[in-house]
């Protein structure tokens, strides 16, 4: 169908930004796949998982009845879920540190250009790639008392006496941390770097002549330029931190003795080992506010600073 | 637009085809007949090995078996409760008797058809009364018991004999007092000029538990663990205590063993004895030349020792058609012909709990085995509460709790109060009824 | 709030290396210590896997020797390549892995490319109460779901199966909005051209924005991929049975009968290892430029 002259009051001015498009009825056809899996699979169990945590609900099938608040007055009253949410805590403060400024030293490094790009950027972004279970069985492996990779550097650095990685509830956390640093860094590495790579030559070029070092054009130019990816990255790294489970469970199961069990361990272990499906709902949305209470709060500085 | 087309029905077909290869796997893996006996256990390393063998025979003998083993302990029996839970659960699982509390009442597993196990040869005579009663519920039987295995001594033969303490059969004489096993742990000690008894529990989740609860039911082992709040003998319980930490105070055991230290002592011939699960008695027989053993010593009031039972247990399934219940049929068979390659079994170390395999004259001849045959009719059980067995928060809290007991940390009067607690704050977990 | 974004001052070309010179100035002394620095985080980073790939090709006894020597004496040897390939679920578990994860990646993509356009171009009622809807449940972490998911599941008889795997992970918040970011920014004359000429609203989406749209398509569809294979939880928790098992929950949670074999589990760990870093290394620019620009990948 060839297109006539539009009258000239109808041509639309192409410059300004899409027009607000009519009103559609096929829209269903591409809105309703997306909407039948999301309200199945995300909206019902979210609004069945409030309502379960006013139940006991168990796993056996028994249960279910309604019990108001009592699974979260108990919540607030379990030591466990203190120490869990603690534990988690704990591992947030120390994972999301690393994470933040060894991304940044080495994109830092990487950044200044020189040769074995690629071999860089394989070294620190692979591990992010491999599944939990992998990382988790080489780091078990590295941290064996006796023929392992760690216990054997530090006898090569002239420590001696066993030391248990996994095992020693002051130091189990501290391996796991290490192990997530490993596993996870590559990931902030890249945001930092594709953040360098945005800053425009000339302002290091400038410095120069004025004669600035590279270090210090560095701290002037380069990190006060960054300050809103690590606003970035410190946030997603704390979300994810918070829902750490997979390397904890696999790793110590929580132990020795719970002094490593993260909030989503303490979930599962009520849930599944213990059959209390409705406590353990009450425990998912109590740290789901604390979710998003962390979200709040990040939004609120960055709407005041912006 | 042709392009786009084919490109749709390409993904579509791939979808479908990936799709259906899915389903068909979901749904094969579930109905097809032909499918091996799904058999589910725990058996990590020595015991591994011979539940793999024994297999081997039964397949043989009765159906093709498929065993996966699972990570011992929590882990193992959560993944078993949500797969009964989920209705496609393993045909055939190992649980220890202990445990049984916990899933029977749940309604996860399924009782044994007497007339089945009969056909397979397998009658309530084949047991000792005391391990038929403890894998029966509600007048069902739910656990098909295949052996008892006891926490006893084991002794390097060789040192006790330096030692001066060996009888006039070669065995060590039978210690019948808390000052005769005081004065055997010194003279052993002599003679190895370190350790004379091991026994290691340092970090262990089990070990102070199994020791002391097996002395506690020397003692009489009173116990109403049925709630609200719980109730035992604490008199009884501090003397245990009491007596456990003297030992630890005056030397005679070591403050610093973990399970794998005990174990290294022992092979080693740093120690002349080692309280330990007769499940290490296998690997005992390879490093000691000259392996003596017996149940636990009476240092109290009466024989007792601590014990529990593997058993072969149904989880539920709804038995819809004839093939899931031929299924059924074949793996009751199975669980029966494991029962019966008991001998294998008890060269691991354990006692079978098939009586034909103890009056079996090869099962007398296996030492050390036999020397401890007789502590199955002495066992005490952990209590017949859902939360107690292998693995669980209860023995975890109780054995740190005895540790500090141990240790001196806690008086005996506050360990046995903080071991209370601890029951009391698991019986106030709510259960559906 | 918004979804997690970059600041739109991003280049979207990460290879462009600055010159050194520009970053380092002219001192020899700086390019030495940095590459120096360099060489030893590249071979900190890289000795976990190394460690791992040099235990799988020993012997159990040489593996399990204790103190550790790099290498091994009864030299080199894929005895336990061959173990687990050949009889443990290995096999099984990498075919599931594979199975769930192709289905998830289609069918995410699918649904999240549809609802992403119709976002973009298309009014219809409720339109700005499903993009505030959707973008609310990026702030919800899937493993505040897990009780209640497996709750449903539960109910309709899906536990252990392929299925009950599959449909809670095709719901992904994060990909609708970036595709529709996308697509807002894709300029909107083809398809008016397109809807002129008499093209209905879905064949102007197949034939016409479909393919422009083919690298972000395939961005996420990588980053759908690789969520999938690599996710724990979910499959951890709807499956027991060790045939339906993925590859991350069979190396979890299955033992070896015979006891811990560190070479067989190196084994395992590298074949779990390989198929992730394989797309790495195809896909390398795209991988790295989806995270770089879109924030996609995040944890």
């Amino acid at each position: 169908m060839t297109r006539t002259a539009a009258p000239v009051t109808a041509a639309p001015a192409t410059s300004a930004p899409a027009p607000t498009p009519p009103r559609v009825r096929s829209a269903a056809w591409f809105t309703v796949p997306f909407l039948l899996a999301y309200g199945l699979f995300f909206a019902w169990p979210a609004v069945y998982g409030l309502w379960t945590s006013f139940t006991d609900a168990n796993l056996t099938g028994h249960g279910g009845a309604f019990i108001g608040f009592a699974n979260y007055a108990e919540a607030f009253t379990d030591p466990d879920m203190w120490s869990a949410l603690g534990n988690t805590l704990f591992f947030t403060v120390i994972t999301t540190v690393p994470l933040v400024v060894v991304a940044l030293i080495m994109a830092l490094l990487v950044a200044t250009g020189l040769p074995g790009q690629w071999i860089y950027r394989l070294s620190f972004f692979a591990p992010y790639l491999l599944a939990s279970a992998v990382v988790a069985a080489l780091w078990f492996w590295i941290y064996q008392p006796s023929g392992g990779l760690a216990t054997a550097v530090f006898t090569g650095l002239g420590v001696t006496g066993e030391i248990g990685w996994l095992t020693d509830a002051d130091v189990a956390m501290w391996s796991i941390a290490i192990t997530t640093v490993w596993w996870t860094v590559g990931f902030n590495f890249l945001l930092y770097l594709a953040a360098i790579q945005t800053i425009p030559d000339h302002l290091y070029e400038a410095a120069a002549l004025d004669g600035a070092g590279a270090l210090r054009r560095t701290w002037s130019i380069t990190l006060p330029m960054l300050s809103r990816t690590t606003g970035l990255i410190v946030l997603l790294q704390v979300l994810a931190s918070l829902k750490v489970f997979d390397q904890i469970y696999l790793m110590t199961s929580g132990g020795p003795d719970g002094a490593t069990r993260s909030t989503i361990e303490y979930v599962y272990d009520t849930a599944f080992t213990g059959y209390r499906l409705g406590h353990a709902a009450g425990v998912s949305v109590i740290f789901f506010a604390l979710i998003i209470l962390v979200s709040l709060v990040r939004t609120l500085r960055t709407s005041r600073e912006g | 637009m042709q392009r786009a087309a084919t490109r749709r029905s390409v993904l579509l077909g791939l979808l479908a085809g990936v799709g259906l290869v899915g389903c068909g796997g979901g749904g094969a893996s579930d109905q097809a007949a032909a499918r091996p006996i799904q058999l589910w256990h725990l058996f990590e390393g020595a015991d591994g090995k011979v539940m793999t063998a024994m297999l081997d025979q039964v397949v043989a003998r009765t159906s093709p078996v498929q065993a996966t083993c699972f990570a011992w302990g929590a882990p193992y029996y959560t993944k078993l409760a949500m797969a009964s839970a989920g209705g496609r659960p393993p045909d055939l699982a190992v649980m220890h008797a202990s445990r049984l509390n916990g899933y029977a009442p749940g309604g996860l597993l399924q009782p044994y058809d007497m007339g089945v196990l009969a056909r397979a040869g397998i009658t309530e005579a084949s047991f000792a009364p005391a391990v038929w009663e403890r894998c029966r519920y509600q007048d069902e039987l739910y656990a098909l018991p295949l052996d008892t295995h006891p926490f006893v001594t084991f002794t390097n033969l060789d040192i006790a004999a330096k030692a001066g303490i060996l009888g006039t059969d070669g065995q060590p004489a039978p210690i019948t007092s808390q000052e005769q096993f005081v004065a055997v742990g010194r003279k052993l000690a002599e003679v190895t000029g370190g350790l004379g008894i091991a026994y290691g529990f340092l970090l262990d989740t089990a070990q102070a538990w199994r020791l002391f609860w097996g002395l506690y039911g020397q003692t009489g082992g009173e116990y109403d663990f049925a709630g609200p709040k719980a109730r035992w003998d604490d008199a009884q319980a501090i003397r245990v205590v009491t007596f456990l930490a003297s030992l630890f105070a005056d030397g005679v055991l070591s403050r610093n063993l973990d399970y794998d230290g005990s174990v290294s002592a022992f092979t080693t011939g740093r120690a002349g004895m080692i309280l330990s699960g007769e499940w290490e008695g296998a690997s005992f027989v390879k490093s000691v030349k000259n392996l003596g053993a017996a149940p636990m010593p009476t240092l109290f009031d009466r024989p007792a020792g601590y014990a529990d039972s593997h058993t072969f247990v149904l989880p539920r399934r709804e038995l819809a058609d004839p093939a899931a219940v031929e299924r059924r049929v074949r793996a009751v068979a199975v669980a029966a012909g494991l029962v019966q390659e008991g001998l294998r079994w008890a060269g691991g170390g354990h006692i079978p709990a098939y009586l034909p395999i103890v009056a079996d004259p090869r099962y007398g001849q296996l030492k050390p085995q036999s020397s401890y045959a007789q502590a199955a009719q002495s066992v005490f059980l952990d209590p017949p509460v859902p939360f107690a067995g292998p693995g669980t928060e209860f023995q975890k809290r109780m054995s740190a709790q005895l540790t500090r007991g141990f240790l001196g940390t806690d008086t005996p009067q506050a360990t046995v109060a903080g071991m209370l607690a601890v029951v009391d704050d698991l019986l106030s977990i709510p259960r559906p009824a | 709030m918004t979804a997690p974004a970059l600041s739109p001052g991003l280049s979207p070309v990460v290879d462009r290396r600055r010159t050194t010179a520009t970053m380092l100035g002219p001192s020899r002394t700086a390019r030495v210590v940095v590459l120096a620095l360099l060489i030893v985080f590249c071979l900190v980073w890289l000795a976990p896997l190394l460690w791992g790939l040099r235990t799988s090709f020993m012997t159990e006894d040489d593996a399990a020797t204790v103190p550790v020597q790099i290498l091994p004496e009864h030299g080199w040897t894929t005895e336990a390549y061959a173990t687990i390939l050949s009889a443990s679920g290995m096999p099984t578990w990498l075919w599931n892995s594979v199975a769930t994860a192709v289905v998830i990646t289609l069918l995410t993509v699918g649904i999240s490319t549809l609802a992403a356009y119709a976002l973009s171009r298309l009014d219809f009622r409720g339109r700005r109460t499903l993009q505030a809807v959707i973008i609310a449940s990026i702030l919800v972490p899937g493993q505040v779901l897990l009780v209640p998911q497996f709750q449903e599941m539960l109910a309709f008889g899906m536990v252990d199966t392929f299925w009950g795997i599959v449909l809670p992970q095709i719901v992904a918040p994060v990909n609708v909005i970036i595709l529709k970011r996308f697509f807002d920014a894709v300029p909107i004359e083809l398809e008016e051209a397109a809807r002129i000429d008499g093209a209905s609203r879905m064949r102007v989406f197949l034939s016409i924005v479909l393919p422009l749209s083919r690298p972000i398509l395939f961005a996420v569809a990588i980053f759908t991929f690789v969520t999938a294979w690599n996710n724990f939880l979910w499959p951890f928790v709807i499956i027991n049975d060790p045939a339906l098992m993925t590859m991350p929950v069979g190396i979890g949670t299955v033992r070896n009968a015979y006891g811990v074999q560190y070479a067989q589990t190196m084994a395992q760990a590298v074949i779990g290892a390989a198929p992730l870093l394989v797309v790495f290394v195809l896909f390398q620019r795209q991988i790295v430029k989806g995270i770089a620009t879109t924030g996609l990948g995040g944890q």
